[in-house]
């Protein structure tokens, strides 16, 4: 199992890192995205689990494990960690503790003002204010209303997303649930819950089978859509797969659903830059699944050639950078030759070199200069 | 006007760019070749400056024209062509490949690459003359699937890579009739080397494993007194059913084990001794990849699927870098350090009725499935201080022949069960007081926690028996008991109301109780969720005439059979039937006049 257990990366595209949680040994790791090379490790302790960065602050937000027994470091904490990565180094800037257990779904609104996190054994989710360190939190179960403390273990919520800074969609795995006052059991449907992330209050829910296990989920980028890879359950035929969720009109609607015979436990969703493939990674069928965004499956690249050894989890796709792209927004513009101009100048402090050695020095000779900028004034001007 | 000339020059050339990375011929080292370096060629020719260093592209100890026409020829074939691979095949120890003739003008050399997995991909030959297009590899052995890619790599080290071919994952085959019996199969019983053969160079594991329930498989009496009652009931399918996960290579191998109705017909019969030694060896270290759980529908014939390779002389495990040997080839694969390895027959699914779902128990707790954290060898197969793996498989099961406490495992068995849950006083919203009034009720607030990776109990649930012993006292003097047993064999009181009993119960087609799971159509589960937690609350009435301390004890009891199922098949062994205490806690309160 090795000591570290790498769990969940996070890309940041803008700025050229990367970073990876470790659930044994409790540390963040940051790495240069182009060259891979380590830059800085910080210890949050407790089962660190799903990263949210805020790419503008180069600040990142850390979520915990969701309970893992007692053979495994413990995910006692409700702690969420915010760590500056803007120099040289990691630092840990503020702790904020939720009152729930299990803080394990994350995400961030577009400025980086509010963090969601849900709490995966109470069914609690929570919007963090970092700059006030305001926490307001709101029941997830209304069948329960349990407190805060109480771990109610019914929706079992994995992941957050922050959709147009107004909606939150938060997967949970449901599953067969056990009433822990009588020992009843009861079948939880997995499920999707839209939110109001200004208002904190529900919208709307789409329910699967309870043996559908809903786990990761992304935003489509072009459309009101939202796909989601569902892990299923090995005694379900059909039962993993990938669903695309409209929320128009704040209503979850089911565009399509897909399986294959060849899916066992989907895991990990990504969307291409683009918005037209989507990746999922396929953790008993050892596969990198692509799809269109209509749902079609285009191909399922093995991981290995023994597959279903590899345990393929948390996938995260990044587009290299294009010459000249700066900003890696698929855009050659202004912005791109003002990046440049202040690179040269020596004006981006915790800018990474490695993303300039890469993709600007457009006249492939081994100085970023003058000539560089010329060539990149007129890409803009002949594409324009 | 010349920044733009420049600019358009820079542009252009970047039409034919290549892949080259050895700076032939890149004079002005802008990691493209194009008619500046050209340009630079021929005004060498032109100057008769002899640089063969860079310059001397065919490598004919001359700069002259050619090196011009081979330097053309690569600015206009910046890349080889590919050649895709039309036959690839693995048998007898040998690798078969063959692929499409290339005619790259500036052709180097074929590389023969191979992986496994996706970032180790390494170069088995090299053939550097256009027309031989196939290879042939002797004495390799390919235990696992392997992907094999043809690169035609031109004079600049530039390659093009075929499309992908790939070799399945080596295993052996065998085919089932609609009984489950064998029609066609490829494993032999010699395929498996028998126990006695690992024995000289891995004693501490035989030892291990000797007293484990894989050695127990095909030796315990329940088991033989359950199979016989399989084999009457269905004469057809019985003798198979359970043969596919007591007996691997019996069933693998289609050797017929009826007639066999005790330890001792096994032992004195002429059948191999592999088979005689139920799930041995080298049943589980030669997989080579993972099996599903093993659904039975209403024909009850075996169709347990195994993923092997046996008879290679190759074993397989969760040691990275084995230390070579001379009596086998060791292989190192991380499958060895999943749950799903002990698929198919930790995962048994009845006519739809999840019977015996241990491995889907552990799938469903989603930290669990989705991080692979906390696997069945974990605690079932802890290391040890010499840094090897227990072979005892320590579960539940003791071996019912010793009498309580003296089984080869009954101590490991008790110390795995310690560590499988804990009990406190108090449940959200309740605690226990510290005093209370005679004659009024005492709430005893009990919360059991779970930290089990799968249900508890597990597996033959229905078989097994978890429960809440509490005892209510004054000086020895019983106030209150629930779950309280005069012996280890004394059946429950069920119609104690506030008895808390985890287990499971079979129901047969008519809804009645039943033992067998063959029999089941249906079932109920009143099991303890993996690391969940129950809360229970007792209501205790205090005496009038109580005063002054009373001892709460409660403890955590299982017992792995109960004793009706033991009663039923041999009623000689109930008294060998332990019960553990998994843990217990006490507390005083004062009770006030």
């Amino acid at each position: 199992m090795g000591n570290n257990t790498p769990h969940f990366i996070a890309i940041d595209d803008v700025n050229g890192y990367w970073f990876v949680t470790t659930i044994a040994s409790g540390y963040i790791a940051q790495f240069e995205l182009v060259t891979n090379n380590f830059i800085d490790k910080i210890f949050v302790g407790d089962s660190p689990a799903l990263l949210t960065l805020n790419k503008n602050d180069k600040k990142l937000y850390s979520s915990r494990m969701m309970p893992m027994g007692n053979m495994m470091p413990g995910s006692e904490s409700t702690i969420i960690h915010e760590v500056d990565y803007s120099g040289n180094m990691l630092m840990t800037l503020n702790e904020f503790e939720i009152p729930s257990p299990a803080p394990h779904g994350i995400s961030i609104n577009s400025s980086g003002s509010e963090i969601y996190v849900a709490s995966n054994t109470a069914d609690w989710i929570y919007k963090i204010t970092p700059s006030s360190g305001e926490i307001i939190g709101s029941v997830m179960d209304e069948n329960i209303d349990n407190s805060p403390n109480i771990e109610a273990q019914r929706l079992k919520p994995i992941q957050c997303l922050s959709v147009a800074d107004s909606l939150l969609f938060v997967t949970c795995s449901g599953g067969q649930w056990f009433d822990p006052w009588n020992g009843d059991q009861e079948e939880i449907p997995g499920q999707v819950q839209l939110w109001n992330s200004n208002t904190m209050v529900k919208l709307d829910t789409y329910e699967f089978d309870w043996y559908s296990s809903p786990w990761h989920i992304i935003d489509s980028k072009y459309e009101d859509k939202v796909y989601v890879a569902l892990a299923g359950d090995g005694l379900y035929d059909g039962s993993s797969g990938v669903a695309s969720l409209s929320y128009q009109n704040a209503n979850l609607n089911l565009d399509w659903f897909t399986s294959d015979e060849e899916f066992e436990t989907l895991h990990g969703i990504e969307v291409s830059k683009d918005g037209s493939n989507i990746y999922v990674s396929g953790r008993g069928d050892g596969n990198l699944h692509v799809l269109d965004n209509s749902g079609l499956l285009i191909d399922s690249i093995p991981l290995s050639a023994s597959g279903d050894m590899v345990m393929a989890g948390g996938i995260a796709f990044f587009a290299d950078y294009n010459q000249g792209d700066l900003n890696n927004d698929e855009l050659l513009d202004v912005s791109d030759i003002i990046l440049l101009v202040s690179y040269i100048m020596g004006n981006l402090n915790g800018y990474n070199n490695a993303i300039f050695l890469s993709a600007g020095n457009l006249n492939a000779d081994s100085n970023i200069d003058i000539f560089d900028i010329l060539l990149l004034v007129n890409i803009i001007l002949n594409v324009n | 006007m010349n920044y733009i000339a420049l600019i358009i020059l820079i542009l252009f050339s970047d039409l034919f760019s290549q892949c080259d990375n050895n700076g032939i011929a890149d004079y002005n080292n802008d990691n493209f070749l194009d008619i500046l370096d050209m340009v630079v060629l021929v005004d060498q020719i032109m100057n008769e400056i002899q640089n063969t260093e860079t310059s001397d592209i065919n490598l004919d100890g001359v700069v002259d024209v050619l090196d011009v026409i081979k330097l053309v020829l690569k600015i206009l074939n910046p890349y080889p062509l590919s050649s895709e691979i039309i036959h690839l095949d693995y048998s007898n120890n040998t690798i078969f490949l063959s692929w499409e003739l290339n005619f790259s003008p500036l052709f180097k050399e074929y590389q023969i690459l191979m992986s496994n997995a996706i970032d180790n991909q390494i170069i088995i030959d090299v053939i550097d003359q256009y027309d031989v297009a196939e290879l042939q590899i002797l004495d390799i052995s390919l235990y696992q699937g392997a992907w094999f890619w043809v690169n035609v790599v031109d004079d600049w080290d530039c390659g093009a890579l075929s499309e992908t071919s790939i070799i399945e994952n080596i295993e052996k085959a065998y085919e089932l009739d609609e009984s489950g019996h064998i029609v066609f199969t490829e494993f032999m019983v010699d395929d498996f080397p028998d126990v006695e053969n690992c024995e000289g160079c891995h004693p501490s594991h035989v030892a291990d494993w000797n007293s484990s329930s894989h050695a127990h498989s095909m030796h315990s009496p329940m088991f033989f007194s359950m199979w016989n009652e399989e084999q009457i009931s269905h004469p057809e399918t019985g003798e198979r059913f359970c043969v596919q996960c007591h007996n691997p290579i019996a069933f693998l191998t289609g050797v017929d084990l009826e007639g066999n109705h005790s330890l001792q017909d096994l032992q004195e019969s002429n059948l191999p001794s592999q088979v005689k030694h139920g799930i041995s060896c080298s049943v589980c270290h030669t997989y080579t990849a993972f099996s599903p759980s093993y659904f039975a529908d209403d024909n009850l014939n075996a169709s347990a699927e195994y993923h092997m390779y046996p008879g290679e002389n190759v074993f397989f495990g969760s040691i990275e870098n084995p230390a070579f040997n001379e009596y086998h080839d060791s292989q190192y694969s991380s499958m060895y350090l999943q749950s799903e390895m002990c698929l198919p027959c930790h995962d048994f699914i009845i006519r739809g009725v999840e019977a015996e779902i241990t491995f889907t128990e552990w799938n469903r707790i989603p930290g669990l499935a989705m991080s692979g954290e906390m696997p069945c060898q974990e605690c079932h197969m802890p290391l040890k201080p010499d840094g090897t793996h227990d072979h005892r498989f320590v579960g539940v099961d003791v071996d019912l022949t010793y009498p309580v406490g003296e089984s080869p495992n009954y101590m490991a068995v008790e110390e795995l069960l310690n560590s499988s849950a804990l009990i406190s006083f108090g449940v959200p919203s309740y605690s226990l007081p510290d005093t209370i009034s005679s004659g009024d009720n005492l709430i005893v607030p009990i919360t059991i926690e779970s930290l089990t990776a799968h249900n508890l109990p597990s597996g033959t649930a229905f078989n097994r028996e978890a429960w809440l012993e509490i005892v209510v006292s004054q000086n020895s003097n019983n106030i209150y008991e629930s779950g309280l047993l005069a012996s280890n064999f004394e059946e429950l009181n069920r119609s104690d109301s506030s008895l808390l009993l985890f287990t499971s119960y079979l129901l047969d087609e008519n809804g009645d109780t039943t033992y067998t799971s063959s029999e089941t159509h249906d079932m109920i589960n009143e099991t303890l969720p993996g690391l969940g937690y129950r809360y229970h609350l007792y209501d205790i009435n205090v005496p009038e005439n109580i005063s002054g301390i009373i001892d709460v004890d409660v403890s955590f009891k299982f017992r792995p059979f109960k004793p009706s199922v033991i009663q039923s098949h041999i009623p000689d062994l109930l008294p060998n039937l332990p019960v553990f205490e998994i843990t217990s806690i006490h507390q005083q309160i004062e009770v006030l006049e």
